[in-house]
């Protein structure tokens, strides 16, 4: 029976390596420097192209989404495991657990009817904005879990000192906290890098520019896939197959980060 | 303490900005849903119409397709994920627990869009060939199998789903797992019981946390947007089996939304669905959430 | 101490494109090979404005749009960048109502309702760029090398769900020797809004009037086949294709680029006058002839002849759908450097982009008389 149970487990773990190695397998071959940096080609004509616009995009999103996130996330991380047993706490901390769980499609419908309908502009903000929400919920309590995880006595002999609580939660924890927090924040990172309903409606894409201001339209990666993926035009089906993996070594590499940080934890 | 105040009240502000978001999608998602209901009442959810030209609208298919591509996820999620967390826990010397876990916890972090591309070029076509139709072929009599599959449908989004939600599922049943007091074990061992016998006994005692994990994992497939869009197939009809091509509520907002302004009521319409999906995610999630409370409150 | 560093550095990192990407808000734009900030410049000439223009819509034009963008970013060596993105002619109307995108693409004109709004306000400016056709694509193994023939008829009453196997006796009558299969047919349509659909459908309902009664035509529609659970929606010209290649025994309708870019067999069609025929610049100039006759101008409704009462035009080897594509733009825009660029460049599409070194296989350019529309409506531009 635990010989079934051993298969039944590795079993739903091959698609993970099946996925790995096929975008690899299939993807690679078409990345190269000036595929990184050139513009999608048309679909018939004209040459290679890259997905130069949409990688810059990308990190500019992700830069722009971990900082508004990470704040927000933070604090509010902070605040649920410090004062922990007030009732705001308790029922903001399970509005995040519903918030993890949001359809990411109708964060994306919000940031269209607040940041894109009244600017009247499809714009990189309003990407931004929606990608920071779906990652609040993720880096605030992992923010949290790692607070709580500090013994009280450090918090007491830090106070006793006569510090601040600015000094005491952000100096002092802060540097024991450091690696849940820094964990919670690249969790943050590999999520607003990855997703793509937040922005099918709010960021429109582009083709050759990279950046021309917060309030322009813009590209991304995960946006590129999904609209090249859905071709017949064996030009953008390469492309979008090399960009799975761009955008699968940009995860890996935060994923293999995060656990190296993490890895220094093991008490 | 002064600074103490002033402090909390400083972190306050950015409970108060998270949950204004909160609250702000949830009164936009009213806001912008609440013409449809007036204009088509219960009928809105009842019927299968999307007919643009007259501004009729009925989202039974999508919903159904969600409801359909969630409950095959969890019924292929739930053992796997189960056999997942034993075999973490149990099986594997635990030099090799920490690769796995991470093996679970990669999965959960590789982007919705990336499963797609896979799913529509690689899975897909497995699972037609190899799966639907033999099922189709030799148990077709079963109304489940009766109609002719084509690769893209609701048994492959709801195959994809549960690829990706087994990690969700596993890793609170594996944490619930390796928190049960090791007397417990023991004590069952004393007994005499196989080792089969002890994890069946154990699996008996985390059934709360087992239920809460597939209410979680049920919550995030029933949200999941991206992959299933490029899998589902797309069409607005009520499935009569699981190799019907369908729609799924999220699907049909990533479809029909950027055209929806054209239209008077194709905007609420897409609103009323988003709200539906809400609300009925919700529910999913505040018991899957009560349930992993109680699982704590026992330990 | 370690981890104290690897923390700054990714804050660090994380602000510092943050930061970046604010000062660039304010000066521009990122330029290919050096990241240079690009100002943009007031103009005393038209020729020396540079920026970008935003449009959205129709994923037919999008194949061609692609091409003649990427000419005029050589030709203007960067200067002037056209940024058009394939979202359906549906939803590129609906932003364009919206104010959301600077020219919208699309193949029915614009909409009568969203028109009539913006007859008060600021008016619009729409002329057909390049004319496309659209075909019955199919996927029938064993069926190599003779051509499916089809009538309008029998089209509409494959996606009305009235005819359901390929061995359909209606079929059969058309096509003495085919071997035709007895497997269902699988009607493949869009799923998103398409101005591919609503001049499909607008066929459909001239050709055969159950159609109109009973489904008519618009950028979506409820379709009948889909009742039945033989429809498959696909998102985008694009998305019919493929899901043509990837479906046995499948029938759908794309526009004529993209069955060429994917290898689709492409069915014969019967014209008003009996004979079989599918687009070629030949039967595409016979259908153009009577449409040229009556052609409104840039400012005005379009869309009570367009498509309806273009399509199945007469003419003895006229292919039935034949369609021009529009670009839809304001009269008025608030920055005079967008006006400068989409007068440029809209200028060049509607001349030298007609010439046959920069048209799409797939696509056929304008009869002069009819890029002279276009030509005319650009000095509403202001």
């Amino acid at each position: 029976m635990l010989g079934v149970i051993s298969l039944l487990a590795i079993i739903s773990a091959i698609p993970i390596f099946a996925i790995i190695i096929n975008i690899y397998s299939e993807g690679l071959k078409y990345v190269s420097l000036s595929f990184l940096i050139d513009f999608p080609p048309p679909p018939i004509s004209g040459g290679a192209g890259g997905i130069g616009p949409a990688l810059v995009g990308s990190l500019i999103l992700i830069g722009l989404a971990t900082v508004i996130g990470g704040a927000i996330g933070f604090f509010t991380g902070l605040y649920l495991s410090e004062y922990s047993h007030t009732k705001l706490a308790q029922y903001t901390q399970m509005f995040l657990q519903i918030m993890v769980e949001f359809p990411t499609i109708i964060i994306g419908l919000f940031a269209y009817s607040v940041l894109v309908a009244p600017l009247k502009r499809f714009n990189a903000f309003a990407g931004a904005f929606a990608l920071s929400i779906v990652i609040i919920p993720y880096i605030a309590l992992n923010v949290r879990e790692a607070y709580k995880s500090i013994p009280y006595t450090l918090k007491e002999a830090a106070f006793s000192l006569g510090l601040s609580y600015p000094k005491v939660y952000l100096r002092v924890l802060l540097s024991t906290a450091k690696r849940g927090v820094l964990t919670a924040l690249l969790i943050g990172m590999a999520k607003a890098g990855g997703e793509t309903a937040p922005l099918l409606l709010t960021i429109l894409g582009t083709t050759f520019t990279y950046f021309e201001g917060l309030d322009q339209p813009i590209n991304a990666i995960p946006l590129l896939i999904y609209n090249f993926a859905l071709s017949p035009y064996e030009r953008w089906h390469q492309v979008a197959w090399g960009a799975s993996a761009v955008l699968l070594t940009i995860i890996l590499t935060i994923f293999i980060i995060s656990r190296l940080v993490v890895k220094e934890v093991k008490i | 303490m002064k600074s103490g105040k002033i402090f909390q009240i400083s972190l306050i502000l950015f409970i108060v900005t998270t949950l204004t978001i909160v609250v702000g999608i949830v009164i936009s998602l009213i806001n912008s849903s609440y013409p449809i209901f007036l204009r088509h009442g219960f009928g809105f959810i009842s019927r299968s119409v999307w007919n643009p030209i007259e501004e009729d609208y009925g989202i039974l298919p999508p919903l159904l397709g969600t409801l359909i591509t969630s409950a095959i996820a969890i019924s292929i999620a739930t053992p796997l994920a189960i056999s997942l967390a034993i075999f973490a826990s149990e099986i594997i010397p635990s030099r090799l627990r920490s690769f796995v876990n991470n093996v679970s916890d990669l999965m959960a972090s590789l982007p919705s869009v990336i499963y797609g591309l896979w799913g529509l070029y690689v899975l897909a076509p497995i699972l037609h060939k190899y799966v639907m139709l033999p099922l189709h072929n030799y148990l077709g009599f079963i109304p489940l199998f009766s109609v002719k599959p084509t690769p893209t449908n609701l048994f492959t989004a709801g195959v994809l789903l549960s690829i990706m939600i087994i990690p969700f599922a596993s890793s609170i049943i594996r944490e619930a797992y390796t928190a049960i007091p090791y007397n417990l074990k023991e004590a069952a061992y004393s007994l005499g019981m196989t080792r089969w016998e002890v994890v069946k006994t154990m699996l008996g005692y985390i059934r709360s946390a087992i239920f809460a994990g597939v209410f979680l994992a049920l919550g995030r497939a029933m949200g999941e947007t991206m992959a299933v869009a490029m899998v589902v197939g797309n069409i607005m009809n009520i499935p009569k089996s699981i190799f019907d091509m369908g729609y799924t509520i999220s699907s049909l907002i990533a479809n029909q939304f950027p055209n929806a302004e054209a239209y008077k009521y194709m905007v609420p319409a897409l609103y009323g669905g988003a709200l539906i999906l809400f609300t009925v995610g919700l529910i999913i999630n505040l018991i899957g959430l009560h349930l992993v409370r109680r699982v704590m409150v026992k330990s | 101490m370690m981890m104290g560093k690897k923390l700054v550095l990714v804050v660090g990192l994380i602000l510092a494109v943050a930061v970046v990407s604010l000062s660039l808000l304010l000066g521009g734009g990122i330029t290919t090979g050096t990241v240079t900030t690009q100002t943009v410049i007031q103009t005393v000439t038209q020729k020396q404005v540079a920026g970008t223009i935003n449009g959205a819509g129709a994923s037919f034009l999008n194949p061609q749009m692609q091409a003649w963008a990427s000419k005029f970013y050589e030709l203007t060596k960067g200067r002037v960048k056209v940024n058009y993105q394939s979202i359906g002619s549906g939803a590129g109307q609906a932003n364009f109502k919206e104010g959301l995108i600077d020219f919208a693409g699309s193949d029915p004109p614009l909409k009568k309702e969203i028109y009539d709004e913006f007859q008060g306000k600021s008016g619009i400016i729409q002329f057909p760029v390049i004319i496309g056709t659209i075909v019955v694509v199919y996927n029938i193994p064993n069926i190599e090398t003779q051509k499916l023939r089809l009538t309008g008829e029998v089209i509409a009453k494959i996606y009305l769900g009235e005819i359901v196997y390929w061995d359909d006796p209606l079929i059969k009558e058309l096509n003495p020797d085919l071997n035709l299969p007895h497997e269902k047919i699988i009607a493949v349509h869009r799923s998103d809004g398409s101005g591919t659909t609503r001049v499909f459908t607008a066929y459909l309902s001239k050709i055969y009037k159950p159609w109109k009664e009973k489904v008519g035509s618009d950028f979506t529609v409820q379709w009948p086949v889909d009742q039945l659970g033989n429809g498959v929606g696909a998102k985008g010209n694009e998305g019919v294709a493929a899901a043509v290649q990837q479906n046995l025994y499948s029938i759908g309708y794309v526009e004529t680029a993209y069955a060429y870019g994917s290898g689709l067999k492409i069915a014969l069609i019967r014209n008003r006058n009996g004979q079989y025929v599918i687009p070629t610049e030949e039967t595409v100039k016979s259908s153009l002839i009577e449409l040229t006759k009556i052609l409104p101008k840039a400012h005005e409704d379009w869309s009570k002849i367009f498509p309806d009462e273009t399509v199945d035009p007469p003419g003895l080897k006229s292919y039935p759908i034949v369609s021009f594509s529009f670009i839809i733009l304001r009269q008025d825009y608030d920055d005079e450097i967008k006006v400068a660029l989409l007068r440029e460049f809209f200028t060049w599409v509607l001349t030298e982009g007609q010439k046959k070194e920069n048209i799409v296989p797939g696509y056929y350019p304008l009869p002069p008389e009819v890029a002279q529309i276009g030509l005319e409506g650009l000095k509403l531009l202001r």
